[in-house]
């Protein structure tokens, strides 16, 4: 009785819906609600008795006799597990989107019922033939709910599905007819029976039409049609009930196939995947990169057919199709793309993890099938694996460039669509679910990084970091939005970060701080641009990492090609090498104390990263450990070029971020103790640092509103407090003995020389100089000189602000006057490492002995504090009285400037240096981007070019594909 | 070769001739309605094949009496049946969304339909 209801109370529905008068839509609406309600509640019943939520069985299944008797006498249905959760998801989805219907067009409630009567029909179906109906049915219903809704295209988008759904029935009949002509059977087991020719006959018919009705690449064509041009409710609607069955439908029919080996699936998938992201890096329109996205994982469908089997398939395929279903349905349902609408504080939110899910981000559903599938291609067929994860980034990139720039606009419509809403939530309560179902998968021993010294260095960096951007949160500025929250998260996964134990939990809580990051970056005023490549870099790095992580099966005993994939991820991550371009987008956009985490502490994840590639491949050296260190030396001098020229405040700390992690890779990339001491050194020190800078910064951007050299100088006076913590900051960075900074500069000096690395070192010394430059700019550019007339009225940083740099200030003096605190601790835990090269520093008291010198910080302390102090008081009793100018009263040697900002004192800076650099050739990262975009969109250009909008155009790809089959199975066979 | 399976060939040529020209027709028409005529033939000829497939020389019509020893298989005759009313329902629903369509695009050549693309 159950299983009847949950399959065909819809039918009824429809049924009693088209008797209804045309009349009363509210009756017609009450009778699609009981009818819907009470389906769902049959299929939760049928899915509990089925023991369907712990996904483990999902082939489990009870039949629905609908006539009498066994077959052929009747027909049956087979409701499995796995299809009574896209049941659920189907039921579900419907009601949400009910509502929507009643508004625009009452009088479709028969036709919505009928898609939902075919879809469960669909999934449930065992015969070929009784298949076709429901086919029928649901593209019937399809195009006639495109045609009813209002909306520019519709007509269109109906006529191409009508075309293509003519076609399909014409293949899937011949078929049909080869079938029951060869076995005298119309079961879908029966397709195994066939052999050689109707074999190879029934095959490619079947392929042709499943292709094409999941939408993959190269058959994608109508269906990008039509989620562009259908109205975004009957694309929703379409997309979670009829697309879904479709591909379940195929799902349960490719296995059965006669083909031989089911590989080429696996082919068709694989290129499918890239060709029509590459497309998809060009579409515009939203409707049309959903399609796109379908169109990913159709593809994605093929490959698991041709690669899995058994009960790893079905998990894999429902779990992917079900919830990316589910999260296109709630993208559609936010609203009319071509409507600009804006979405602000949570609407983001409900927005992003539908786009979250769909590049298959932790930890929400998507991500553990993803990861489990992926994990099993990478160690079994590694070509497809390369291939399908090169898809799957291209289609991160447009999904966020997508959400990027639809949060940028502004409009009226509300965000919080019941119907999304609901999805959305769905969705993340099922997150939770298969994370609570996984769960035993994570390894939380902390085994990947042995050393619990060195671990525990890395825990309690992420913790203090985190805390002391916290205090300033609530300081935020004009219409940057709440992000402590997840500012919270990004650092509660990174404190987490070091305790694991394996690739999957490294992996999960890598990308869960780099996402609540995204979030959090994406809540500063004008953010998009700066949130799209942080997104964009951070998931090429979660890419890597995780091919990484996969190549490695699974856990982190790398060498080889796995080693270098994970350094690439940690060295992009990290924003060396050219890939700064996210450091400096990001930063400068991210709201309040977010540059201070990012660049101070999440920075150190891939520090973490590295040391871990290290310890776990060859015993403490990296691969390539000189291409490495020679990779920071050069991004150290760039970067350092870079931060002198920035006319940004913000911006010129991220170039200077990204250049002193440059020498964190010198050190690193030596593997001997003086090296990787010079390594932790400097990333703890610069932690405190950058975050003391950054953290001054949001106080200067608090209180002046602008970040630009321009618009500031002169605030020495307005804020004594933040000059003078970030004084010492500099200080410490420009490594002037009696601060920290010395200290990490000269254990890696020491370390470049007693390996004899001298060109590294060269180049490092020359990027410190360059420091100098900027370090003085910054200084003279924000506090010195003359006051702006707009900031007048500037007063101190809030305390919350202030509080954290004076901490960290403290520290830079601790560190720098009693650096053998700190090495008393790291000496030993480093020297333990097996493999690393070289002597120990030794340390006594306060000296600290290499082989190449010795070093009293204390007392070196003690004699440039004298040496200072008797300078100052020589300047003090000299009686110099400063000359005051105003900003922009300075000589230009005459030259005319063509405007007024051109002779602020801060603007071009550095104009002497910048002209005698100017023969090295104009190379710069946004250049080479935009290059790479450039090239990407070229490719995919060409690929969509075969999408010409021509209806005919599909058909003919059909018939085509069709032809190639033949060709290549019986040349195959 | 006998009339019954001259008959029997002759029919599967017919057919398959139906929906090749079918197909043919759908990939070079350019008029809306021309394609769903088009797509009728070719439904035809699928239709005819469904009824081949259960077709055997030498067997009287599935009309059970008394008289009827030997006849074809019924199964396909009741799936042609079946067929055909849902190519009745597509070809109308075509028709109905072609014709709007080429109101609103005000031709019914399908070349027109190509505002959606890429």
């Amino acid at each position: 009785m159950v299983k009847a209801l949950a399959v065909f109370l819809p039918l009824l529905g429809a049924f009693v819906n088209a008797w209804l008068p045309s009349k009363s839509p509210r009756a017609s609406r009450f009778v699609s609600y009981v009818v819907l309600v009470a389906g769902l509640l049959a299929s939760v019943v049928l899915s509990i008795r089925l023991d369907a939520w712990d996904l483990k069985n999902l082939s489990d299944s009870v039949i629905l006799s609908t006539g009498v008797g066994a077959p052929p006498l009747s027909i049956n249905l087979e409701i499995t597990a796995g299809g009574i959760l896209a049941a659920v998801a189907m039921y579900a989805a419907t009601i949400f989107s009910l509502h929507r219907f009643a508004r625009t067009t009452p009088k479709s409630q028969p036709l919505i019922l009928a898609l939902l009567t075919a879809s469960l029909g669909l999934i449930y179906s065992t015969d070929i033939f009784n298949s076709f109906v429901f086919l029928e049915i649901g593209s019937i219903s399809t195009i006639g709910l495109t045609a009813a809704c209002k909306c520019g295209s519709r007509w269109e988008a109906a006529i191409k599905a009508a075309l293509v759904s003519g076609l399909v029935t014409i293949l899937y009949l011949l078929a049909v007819a080869t079938l029951y002509r060869s076995t005298g059977m119309l079961t879908l087991e029966a397709l195994g029976l066939l052999s050689g020719g109707s074999a190879i006959l029934v095959s490619i018919l079947l392929l042709t039409v499943i292709v094409t009705e999941i939408k993959a690449f190269p058959l994608a064509g109508w269906g990008l049609d039509f989620y562009q041009g259908a109205s975004s409710v009957v694309a929703g609607l379409y997309s979670a009930t009829w697309s879904l069955a479709v591909l379940l439908w195929a799902a349960k029919v490719l296995p059965l196939l006669p083909i031989g080996n089911p590989i080429i699936y696996a082919w068709i998938g694989a290129a499918g995947l890239v060709f029509s992201q590459l497309a998809g890096l060009r579409a515009s329109s939203s409707g049309r990169i959903m399609g796109y996205s379908t169109s990913a994982y159709a593809s994605l469908l093929l490959v698991a057919a041709g690669t899995t089997t058994g009960s790893f398939y079905t998990q894999t395929v429902i779990v992917l199709m079900v919830f990316s279903s589910l999260a296109k349905f709630s993208l559609f349902m936010l609203g009319n793309p071509e409507k600009s609408d804006k979405w602000s504080g949570f609407g983001t939110i409900i927005f992003l993890v539908p786009v979250l899910l769909l590049a298959g981000i932790p930890p929400l559903p998507v991500f553990w099938a993803k990861f489990a599938f992926l994990a099993h291609l990478a160690s079994n067929f590694p070509v497809i694996f390369y291939t399908v994860l090169t898809g799957l980034m291209l289609e991160a990139v447009y999904l966020f460039r997508f959400w990027s720039q639809r949060s940028e606009r502004t409009n009226e419509t509300n965000p919080y669509k019941p119907s999304a809403v609901s999805a959305v939530l769905i969705i993340l309560l099922a997150g939770i679910w298969i994370t609570k179902l996984s769960w035993g998968a994570l390894d939380f021993s902390g085994a990947i990084i042995a050393s619990s010294a060195l671990r525990n260095v890395f825990h309690s960096l992420f913790a203090i970091g985190t805390l002391l951007c916290l205090p300033g949160v609530f300081k935020r500025i004009g219409r940057e939005k709440n992000y402590w929250f997840w500012l919270l998260i990004s650092g509660a996964a990174l404190t987490i970060l070091p305790a694991a134990g394996n690739g999957i939990t490294f992996y999960l809580l890598w990308e869960f701080s780099a996402f609540a990051a995204v979030i959090a970056v994406s809540k500063g005023v004008r953010a998009s641009r700066g949130t799209f490549w942080f997104a964009v870099f951070a998931s090429l790095s979660g890419y890597l990492l995780l091919a990484g992580i996969l190549l490695s099966g699974g856990s982190f005993a790398i060498a080889g090609l796995p080693a270098v994939l994970l350094t690439l991820a940690a060295l992009v991550k990290m924003g060396q090498f050219g890939t700064h371009l996210w450091n400096v987008k990001a930063y400068p956009a991210a709201p309040g104390t977010i540059p201070a985490f990012l660049s101070g502490t999440s920075s150190k994840a891939s520090v973490l990263l590295l040391v871990a590639v290290a310890l776990s491949s060859t015993g403490g050296s990296l691969p390539w450990g000189r291409v490495i260190a020679w990779i920071g030396a050069l991004t150290a001098l760039t970067g350092a070029v870079l931060a002198a020229m920035a006319p940004d405040y913000k911006k010129m700390l991220a170039h200077a971020s990204v250049s002193q992690l440059g020498y964190i890779l010198m050190g690193l990339g030596l593997a001997s103790i003086l090296g990787w001491t010079a390594a932790f050194y400097h990333t703890i020190h610069h932690l405190i640092f950058k975050m003391a800078l950054f953290l001054g910064a949001a106080g200067v951007l608090y209180r002046t509103g602008t970040s630009e050299f321009n618009n500031l100088g002169g605030l020495v006076k307005k804020m004594p407090w933040t000059f003078a913590f970030t004084l010492i900051s500099v200080i410490s960075f420009a490594s002037i003995p009696p601060l920290a900074g010395f200290g990490s500069k000269w254990l890696l000096y020491n370390g470049l020389v007693e390996q004899g690395w001298l060109p590294v070192m060269i180049v490092g010394m020359f990027a410190s100089v360059v420091a100098f430059l900027y370090s003085f700019r910054l200084l003279h550019g924000v506090f010195l000189g003359q006051l702006s007339p707009r900031n007048a009225h500037a007063k101190e940083a809030p305390l919350p602000l202030l509080i954290p740099q004076a901490i960290l200030a403290v520290a830079i003096m601790v560190l720098g006057f009693k650096p053998t605190l700190l090495l008393n601790f790291l000496v030993p835990a480093i020297d333990a490492i097996p493999g690393l090269s070289g002597l120990a520093p030794i340390i006594q008291g306060d000296m600290v002995l290499t082989t190449m010198g010795t070093w009293n910080a204390w007392m070196v302390g003690l004699m440039v504090m004298g040496i200072f102090g008797f300078a100052f008081v020589f300047y003090w009793i000299s009686g110099h009285k400063p000359k005051y100018v105003g900003q922009l009263d300075i000589g230009f040697a005459g030259e005319i400037p063509p405007s007024a900002d051109e002779i602020h004192y801060s603007n071009n800076f550095f104009r002497p240096y910048k002209r005698a650099l100017a023969f090295l050739p104009n190379i710069n990262a946004e250049k080479i981007f935009s290059g790479v975009n450039k090239t990407f969109g070229m490719l995919g250009d060409a690929v969509r070019a075969l999408f010409t909008g021509d209806g005919r155009t599909y058909l003919a790809h059909s018939l085509l594909f069709l032809l190639l089959l033949f060709v290549f199975l019986n040349g195959g066979m | 070769m006998n009339a019954q399976s001259l008959f029997y060939w002759s029919l599967a040529v017919t057919a398959l001739g139906l929906v090749l020209i079918g197909l043919w027709g759908v990939l070079t028409r350019k008029n809306i309605l021309r394609i769903a005529l088009a797509f009728t033939l070719a439904d035809t000829g699928v239709n005819l094949i469904l009824v081949w497939s259960g077709f055997l020389p030498g067997r009287s019509a599935p009309i059970v009496d008394s008289s009827v020893s030997s006849m074809v298989d019924p199964l396909p005759q009741a799936l042609v049946l079946t067929s055909i009313v849902i190519g009745v329902a597509v070809a109308a629903l075509f028709v109905v969304v072609g014709v709007l369509a080429a109101r609103k695009s005000g031709s019914a050549d399908v070349r027109r339909m190509k505002e959606l693309k890429w």
